[in-house]
């Protein structure tokens, strides 16, 4: 008897080229996606430096704003962060974000 | 006796000090408020961050916080601020409100605003001023009351004057009338130079004509 659904194939694995690509892309949506859900009228995202801190001498990016960026992994991209204490290493930088990111979308369901 | 130092008035998108027009913002509410932010030259990004409400508040009140400020007045210790308004946070809490009803995370920078009192949280955040302060939710101003309040802050609580505002914005799923009406009416009051205010006097200040 069929199988009622195909098997999964395997996933091919992306090349580094794409990953890069993929991970640029993606930083530059980051930068997007912070400045319009934190209300940031008076930043450009393309003046957003990878490495940048987000919080502090940065962006002066605050405790509400935080908590806005995990509500924007949520939104965006389906990742939950349920100890906020977690945002301290992954809001430093979009740099940092995007790792987190990326990790999230690589690990297996 | 109480005395009226000057007052402003934000209203179809002017903002006026005693009378005279200080700045006018064109567009639906929230790009006139913006364009007043320009042009009043106020570089506070976190305006940006607000609610309507708050920067309804801070716009109508900031030239009366310059007008302190220049003339050298101790605006973190003596300065009380009493603010009003009818609506509450009603627009915002319907902001927050509906991406929890389509079973969506809600904002937390837009639930933060959900209380009637961060008008004057965010005045007293931007000018460091940590004299008396208090807000009111009613109908409309009641004048008497309100003159009774400052004198208090004046003759007891130390303050050298206070400010009393009115700002409003009424939200549509509680009214019959279009989606929002922004109003914002403040005096500067003291017991020093200026002219004899009385309930009536403060009632035009508030009210929106």
């Amino acid at each position: 008897m069929a199988p009622e659904h195909p098997s999964p194939q395997p996933a091919s694995k992306p090349s580094s080229r794409s990953i890069e690509m993929d991970r640029e892309e993606l930083k530059r949506n980051l930068k997007e996606q912070i400045v319009k859900q934190l209300n940031l009228e008076e930043v450009k995202p393309e003046s957003i430096a990878d490495d940048a801190p987000l919080f502090g001498e940065g962006l002066g990016l605050d405790s509400i704003d935080a908590l806005e960026l995990i509500v924007l992994l949520d939104r965006h991209y389906g990742i939950k962060i349920t100890d906020p204490k977690d945002g301290r290493t992954i809001f430093v930088s979009v740099n940092t974000m995007a790792d987190h990111i990326l990790a999230q979308l690589a690990a297996p369901k | 006796m109480l005395n009226l130092v000057a007052s402003t008035r934000l209203t179809g998108g002017r903002l006026s000090l005693n009378g005279n027009d200080l700045a006018e913002g064109q567009g639906e509410d929230a790009e006139m408020l913006r364009a007043l932010y320009t042009a009043v030259g106020l570089d506070y990004p976190k305006f940006h961050k607000m609610d309507m409400y708050a920067r309804l508040a801070l716009l109508a009140s900031e030239p009366l916080y310059r007008m302190l400020r220049a003339d050298g007045a101790d605006i973190a210790n003596a300065i009380g601020l009493i603010t009003l308004n009818r609506s509450g946070s009603a627009a915002t809490d319907v902001e927050h409100w509906e991406p929890v009803r389509r079973g969506e995370t809600a904002s937390p920078a837009v639930f933060v605003y959900t209380l009637p009192n961060t008008g004057a949280g965010e005045i007293t955040i931007r000018h460091g001023a940590f004299g008396s302060s208090i807000c009111l939710v009613s109908e409309r101003p009641d004048c008497d009351l309100l003159l009774t309040i400052a004198d208090d802050m004046i003759t007891t609580q130390g303050m050298t004057h206070v400010i009393v505002g009115w700002s409003d914005i009424f939200a549509a799923p509680f009214a019959n009338g279009p989606s929002t009406t922004l109003f914002a009416g403040f005096a500067l009051i003291g017991h020093g130079a200026g002219t004899p205010l009385t309930p009536t006097g403060l009632q035009a200040i508030l009210t929106q004509h």
